[in-house]
Formats: C-alpha cells, sequence, structure tokens
C-alpha cells in the first residue's frame, strides 16, 4: 500500500507537468508569448499512427507550437476536428500529439521536487511510454531526511534512500479538467538501505513526503486547457478523453467534447476572430 | 501566436454551453460601389447581434462621406439630360443627408435648341434659342428592393431668375426639362444601387434586409442604414472557418 502510494504521488506530479496547459495563468501567458514566433503552419510533417478518427469532423485544423517547458523547446501538435451533431449543437473532437514532450520529459522533469532543511526530495524520470489509454512512468525517487541548522538550512542527514518506481496511469474527464488515477503500480527500494527503510516502515515517510508535495503541486496546477483572458467567462466542458498510445508507444490525448451553439457562440466567435486580427476588412 | 489562440478561441466558444448574455460584433469593411467604369469607395459598418437563439441581426451603415466629395466634382459640366432640343447641364451640386432625408442642391444651365427631323428616326440639332441659370433643389430617399438600396427622388424644384421666369413660364418649358431631368436622374440612380457585400469570410451571414433608409453622419454626412437578420446554425461557424483556412489566415487541415 505504501509503495503504490509513493508511486501515485510520482506520476501525479510527473503527469500534471507533462500536459500543456496545466500551470497558473501567469504561466500559461508567458509560455504563449515565448512561443509567438514558433507558430508554424501546418506542414507535411509526420501523421503516421494518429488514427484520423480522433479528430473527425467537416472542419479540421492542425496547429503545431513549441512551448519552453523549464526553459527547454517541446514541440506540441494539435489535431482538431468540428461537426455538427444536431441544428444546435457541435462536437468538436482534439487529438495532441505528445511525443515531443514525451521524449523531453526526462530532461524536464528530472530535478528537485523539495529542498526544504527539512528533507530534499529528488525525482529521476528515465522513461515515459504509452501503452494503450494508459501512460507507464519509469523512474526513481531519492529523499533525504535531514536536521534544520539554526541557518534553517539541511543539517545532520539521519536518513535517506532510493525507491525505483513504475508507474502505469489512466488520465480520465472530470468537468473541464483531466484527471489522472493510478491503475497498477510497481516499488523497490534500492539495496541494503532500501530493505531495511521497508524493514522499518520508514519507506512510508518517503511517500508521505512525496505525496504531499505532490499534492500542493497538483493543488497549485490544474490541469485544464488554457484560455485567452478575452474568455475566461468560458468554462469549456469535455465529455471524454483521456491519453492514447500513438503506435508504438507514442504518447497523445485524446478530448471529446460538444456544446449548444446559438447566435449568440456565434457572435462570440466572431468576436474573438476579430480580437486576434484574423477577421479584417479595412485598411 | 495568434494562429495557436485560434484553437483555445474555438474551444471556448464551441465548449461554452451557457446561453451567453448579448452580444454583439462590429466589423468595419472598405466597400465599392460600381458605377458605369469605375468605383466608388465607401465604408460598411456592420454591426452582428444575436437577437435569437438561432437568429443573428445584421445592422449595415453604409459610410457614403467618401462619395459625397467626390461625386459633385466628377458630376460638374456633365450633362444630365442631352438631346435634340434641350440639354441640361450641371454646373454645381451639393448634397448632404438632414435627419433622415438627403437634401440636393445644384445650379443647372437650361438650353434650348432648335431641333429639326431629318427623318423618321433621326434630329437635327440646330441653333441655340436661349440659355437659362436654374436653381435645383430636391430631396432624394432611400428604397429597399431586392436586398440593395435604391436612391430615389422624391421630388425637384426647379427655380430660375425672376427676369427669366416669364420667358420660360411662356414656353412651359420648366415643367418640362423639370420631367426630363427625374426621369434621367431616375435612370442613373436605378442603375446603381447600393447592394453591401459581405467579405468572404463572413458570407454565410448573408442577411435579408427588411428595413432600410437615409441616415445622417456627423453634420450633414450622408449615410445609408439596412437593417435585417440571417438564421445560423452550428455550420455557421464552420462554413466561417473554412474560408479562413482556405485564405490561410489560420492553420490548415491535417
Amino acid at each position: 500500500m505504501g509503495s503504490s502510494r509513493l508511486n501515485k504521488g510520482l506520476l501525479i506530479c510527473v503527469l500534471v507537468a507533462m500536459l500543456p496547459g496545466c500551470g497558473s495563468k501567469a504561466e500559461d501567458q508567458k509560455a504563449l508569448d515565448a512561443e509567438t514566433n514558433a507558430v508554424t503552419k501546418s506542414n507535411s510533417s509526420v501523421t503516421t499512427g494518429i488514427d484520423p478518427a480522433t479528430y473527425a469532423g467537416r472542419f479540421q485544423i492542425k496547429l503545431t507550437k513549441e512551448v519552453p517547458l523549464r526553459n527547454i523547446p517541446v514541440p506540441f501538435t494539435v489535431y482538431g476536428g468540428l461537426e455538427e451533431s444536431s441544428p444546435t449543437r457541435l462536437r468538436l473532437k482534439a487529438f495532441m500529439d505528445l511525443r515531443g514532450l514525451q521524449e523531453k520529459a526526462p530532461q524536464i522533469l528530472t530535478g528537485p521536487l523539495e529542498e526544504s532543511c527539512k528533507r530534499q526530495i529528488y525525482l529521476e524520470i528515465r522513461d515515459v511510454t504509452a501503452i494503450g489509454d494508459t501512460v507507464k512512468v519509469e523512474g526513481s525517487a531519492r529523499a533525504q531526511f535531514t536536521r534544520c541548522n539554526r541557518r534553517e538550512e539541511p543539517g545532520f542527514r539521519y536518513f535517506g534512500a532510493t525507491v525505483d518506481a513504475v508507474a502505469v496511469a489512466k488520465a480520465e474527464v472530470k468537468g473541464q479538467c483531466l484527471t489522472f488515477s493510478i491503475e497498477s503500480a510497481d516499488l523497490s527500494p534500492r539495496g541494503f538501505i532500501g530493505a531495511v527503510s521497508n524493514l522499518f516502515g520508514l519507506t512510508n515517510r518517503i511517500n508521505d513526503a512525496v505525496l504531499e508535495k505532490g499534492g500542493e503541486f497538483l493543488a497549485a496546477h490544474p490541469v485544464c486547457p488554457p484560455l485567452p483572458d478575452e474568455f475566461s467567462v468560458l468554462e469549456p466542458v469535455y465529455e471524454s478523453g483521456g491519453t492514447r498510445e500513438i503506435a508504438p508507444g507514442g504518447m497523445g490525448a485524446a478530448v471529446v467534447g460538444s456544446a449548444d451553439v446559438s447566435a449568440g457562440t456565434i457572435v462570440k466567435v466572431l468576436g474573438g476572430l476579430k480580437e486576434l486580427g484574423v477577421l479584417e476588412f479595412a485598411e | 501566436m495568434r494562429h495557436w489562440l485560434i484553437f483555445p478561441v474555438l474551444m471556448a466558444a464551441v465548449l461554452d454551453a451557457r446561453a451567453p448574455s448579448a452580444q454583439q460584433v462590429d466589423f468595419v469593411v472598405d466597400a465599392t460601389l460600381p458605377v458605369r467604369d469605375t468605383e466608388l469607395p465607401y465604408t460598411l459598418d456592420l454591426n452582428l447581434a444575436a437577437v435569437a437563439p438561432t437568429r443573428i441581426g445584421v445592422g449595415a451603415l453604409l459610410d457614403l462621406r467618401e462619395i459625397q466629395k467626390t461625386v459633385p466634382e466628377r458630376l460638374a459640366d456633365n450633362a444630365i439630360v442631352d438631346n435634340c432640343g434641350l440639354q441640361v447641364r450641371l454646373d454645381d451640386l451639393s448634397f448632404g443627408a438632414q435627419g433622415d432625408a438627403i437634401d440636393l442642391d445644384g445650379d443647372v444651365t437650361i438650353t434650348i435648341f432648335e431641333c429639326s427631323r431629318t427623318s423618321e428616326r433621326n434630329f437635327q440639332r440646330g441653333e441655340q434659342k436661349k440659355a437659362i441659370l436654374a436653381n435645383m433643389s430636391t430631396e432624394a430617399t432611400v428604397e429597399l428592393r431586392d436586398n440593395c438600396a435604391y436612391f430615389k427622388l422624391i421630388d425637384l424644384t426647379l427655380t430660375a431668375p425672376e427676369e427669366q421666369r416669364e420667358q420660360l413660364l411662356d414656353d412651359d418649358t420648366l415643367d418640362s426639362v423639370k420631367e426630363l431631368m427625374l426621369a434621367a436622374v431616375d435612370l442613373v440612380l436605378n442603375d446603381t444601387p447600393l447592394c453591401p457585400k459581405l467579405p468572404a469570410e463572413l458570407a454565410s451571414l448573408d442577411p435579408v434586409y427588411d428595413n432600410g433608409g437615409p441616415k445622417e453622419i456627423g453634420e450633414g454626412g450622408l449615410g445609408v442604414f439596412l437593417e435585417g437578420s440571417v438564421d445560423v446554425s452550428p455550420s455557421t461557424i464552420l462554413d466561417i472557418l473554412t474560408v479562413l483556412q482556405r485564405q490561410e489566415l489560420i492553420p490548415g487541415p491535417p
């Protein structure tokens, strides 16, 4: 039980950090600004392995953008499809190619999760693989527990352990956000210290620490699609979706939604397109 | 950046299931009025507002102030009526909107010639009999036909200076000149309807106009307003996006 909780903490952190658009508004804005020049029109780049049914629709669009995550540029490709599903409803299907992120994930996510004088936790992610509609994350966590000295710096180290983790997670659509949950986990404390710490139940302290930090991280970074400021009044609702495998092992995410479309919605879209400078008819 | 932003816009708008409060959007469109072999520029102020769940109200204000400035120059020294026995030349013209009417004022030179028939169909203009300077004043309005706005003269008043009046009345000239002028101007006006054409991107919002008329813009500025509506469906959005994509204003399909 304890070991699966550790994995859960690890995974949640990993997956939350991996999804584009998660994070505070300010961060989103920064990311959007930074990719200003990185936008490229659709080209004939590889779409291999992506099922066109995941973005089917009368209107289709392909967007490629590069978003820096922790100063590492990460390419994202989004395929979107829109279709009229009834006289007053539109259905939206979107598929995000996350293979660029998957490749950079170990580089982006490896690093300190917490560095206080009480404890230091370091994550090391080795590999992220998609399997069907789940994601497998392989990595390890190294935790050190120390006493704080007078200057609030880490002092005497009284316990430390490294835990290897392989976990499988699944994404679910809840409300307007993607939520991840653990399907299964396999945890193995490393070496003699690991075995001893397991024996004395000390691994739980690592679990607790990682879970606590993971929880804080989650609270600060809701996994919801980004919206420009002028559309903050809108709260998109997705009906279903989750991560998908792009053969073989490649990671993607599919989202399906639909909504009532009224004259007001259309006017709002026009207003939005005008704001973006796409609809301009006068010099 | 704008390309990428479109997607969130779409997602946001498309997935917005709630009925939004009264919304509207304005567009300013450069438009032209084709007149014979040339095109006169004007500005189309377009206002779109949701008036019912599946209906968008369209208000179009045609700002004709540029035309108002250039047309008198172009018409100056032109003959409005030019036939065998009569020529009416426009020396000066000014017009402007006043509330919901259009006032026109001008000076015309009316020249009467001898006219003799040379065959069944041909006439030969002879010597000039007399030339009169007269003042013309008229009022115009706007008629809505076939989704286009047509200018129409309501009436025409010709006044000649006192010393020439008797001579004219004798000949009943002024009345016939007036009739000819009205007919000639109506011909021209019927030939130049104002049919505001929406930009290709908004073609799927092409409205049916059911009301229209002159409208004063600022001080005496000539404008024409048209009011109508268009039925919309979710496909309307897809039509607009498809055009934007074809024009490469937004990223293309996969």
